[in-house]
């Protein structure tokens, strides 16, 4: 995915806030997204996806998927509620039972939501919450997928969940934002991209951050602390 | 058009389920009008009413039931951009009317069950033909759903935040009873003043059920026509500016 002298300027703002962007996602791999609070990764994010009009070119412009930074809460319904929601607007199935599951999600994906299915989702912890909508929205085919920070707040067992159900669909192109290192070391293959003062400031190949991502205050306390 | 009819039936279970899973408030919310109806007009119980009678006596109220009912789903669906869920949840679905027309069907739902129960009891109370009143009141939610959903679609459009959100829903609802009630009794004129059905949903909601018991079309079409009309094109304006993100962040 190319892009290429994007501009924006919020609603109201006299200045753009990004003007001349340019950058490229890998397509079929995981492209990090890393920053400071407030250097407009989730702006970023809501460009790429069409949620906010930008000028400047975007190709090439596929389906997309989002989820959030926070999880909307979800009312008191049941996981497969939740399920028969997010899968069945997605595959236009109207019901859908473990074994539709069985047959539509991966493995991973299964093994998390099978001895959940019938609980109801207020009763679950905030990190399995989240989870449950992450590898759900993760079954729906899509070209670009964006999760905004979908670590936060979870344990580093279902992150290797999270991660397992990633690597399962290689044939979509990734953008994660993130603000911790190991996410990134978590994957072998894969781009970083450093949003700082409303440029693409560097990008770098996985084994290139290992070695050479020092130069800034930044990037020394992303990578050790 | 057969994903999107998947998607809105998905959604409005989704919505029934999450309605039916707080039984109390559920109660409450069907409940709540015919607690109402008897505070106000316990005064008039169990004296015979004309249909005309009823139509200035019961019918704001029955207007009042109907403007929030949809009022609500408005503010239904703002609060959930301001969970951030539509932002999510718009890249499921096939356009984001799914969310509204699913809404209006779980509302549409419980005020058939509403207007129902209040339909029967001022059958009783009134002294009225229970089915003739019922079915009437049915054909009037038919009727001006459409319209009563266009003026309230501007919330959608506007830039409210999580917390303002109940301010501005409960200033409109003042600002539409009060004026109304104020319109009615400093001038008397009558329903199906065109501009007064524009102006006010209560005005329409009386119209049309005057329509229903007195089958006057002539005085009936120009006021509803002009009134779906306008709405139509206010609401469709507003659908196309429909904000996706949450105010807040901005």
């Amino acid at each position: 995915m190319q892009i290429r002298q994007l501009k924006y300027t919020f609603p109201k703002a006299q200045q753009p806030f990004f003007d001349g962007l340019n950058f490229d996602l890998v397509a079929h791999q995981v492209n990090f997204l890393i920053g400071q609070n407030g250097a407009g990764k989730t702006t970023l994010a809501d460009i790429l996806l069409g949620l906010r009009p930008a000028q400047g070119e975007i190709t090439p412009q596929g389906s997309s998927i989002y989820l959030n930074q926070k999880l909307p809460m979800l009312a008191a319904t049941r996981v497969c509620d939740v399920a028969q929601l997010v899968l069945g607007v997605a595959t236009g199935q109207l019901r859908l039972s473990l074994t539709d599951l069985a047959e539509r999600a991966d493995a991973p994906t299964v093994a998390f939501l099978t001895p959940l299915w019938h609980r109801h989702y207020g009763d679950l912890s905030g990190g399995e919450r989240k989870l449950v909508q992450l590898l759900l929205f993760l079954q729906v085919d899509r070209d670009l997928v964006v999760l905004d920070e979908p670590t936060a707040f979870v344990d580093r067992q279902h992150v290797a969940t999270l991660f397992t159900v990633i690597r399962e669909h290689p044939q979509r192109t990734y953008l994660l934002i993130t603000h911790d290192v190991r996410d990134v070391t978590a994957f072998k293959q894969c781009q970083v991209l450093w949003l700082a003062d409303r440029q693409i400031k560097a990008t770098w190949t996985a084994e290139q951050f290992a070695d050479h991502a020092n130069d800034s205050e930044f990037l020394q306390a992303f990578k050790t602390i | 058009m057969r994903k999107y009819i998947v998607q809105v039936c998905l959604y409005t279970r989704y919505f029934w389920q999450v309605a039916l899973d707080n039984l109390g408030m559920l109660l409450y919310t069907v409940v709540l009008p015919l607690v109402f109806l008897v505070l106000n007009l316990k005064s008039a119980f169990f004296k015979p009413l004309s249909m005309q009678q009823f139509i200035g006596t019961v019918m704001p109220f029955i207007a009042w039931i109907i403007f929030s009912n949809v009022l609500m789903v408005i503010a239904d669906v703002a609060m959930l951009r301001e969970q951030g869920y539509l932002k999510q949840y718009v890249s499921l679905v096939v356009n984001p009317s799914v969310f509204l027309v699913s809404k209006m069907l779980v509302s549409g739902g419980l005020l058939v069950v509403i207007l129902g129960l209040v339909g029967a009891v001022s059958g009783i109370v009134f002294h009225l033909p229970i089915f003739g009143i019922v079915w009437r009141l049915w054909a009037v939610l038919l009727l001006v759903a459409l319209p009563v959903l266009g003026y309230c679609l501007p919330i959608l459009s506007l830039p409210i935040r999580y917390k303002s959100l109940n301010a501005v829903v409960n200033t409109l609802m003042i600002v539409v009873m009060i004026g109304s009630a104020a319109i009615e009794n400093s001038t008397h004129l009558a329903v199906t003043t065109v501009w007064l059905n524009m102006l006010s949903p209560i005005y329409l909601v009386m119209n049309t059920f005057n329509l229903l018991t007195t089958a006057q079309w002539g005085a009936f079409w120009p006021a509803y026509v002009a009134t779906l009309v306008v709405m139509g094109l206010i609401g469709t304006y507003s659908y196309r500016h429909l904000r996706l993100l949450p105010t807040e962040g901005l």
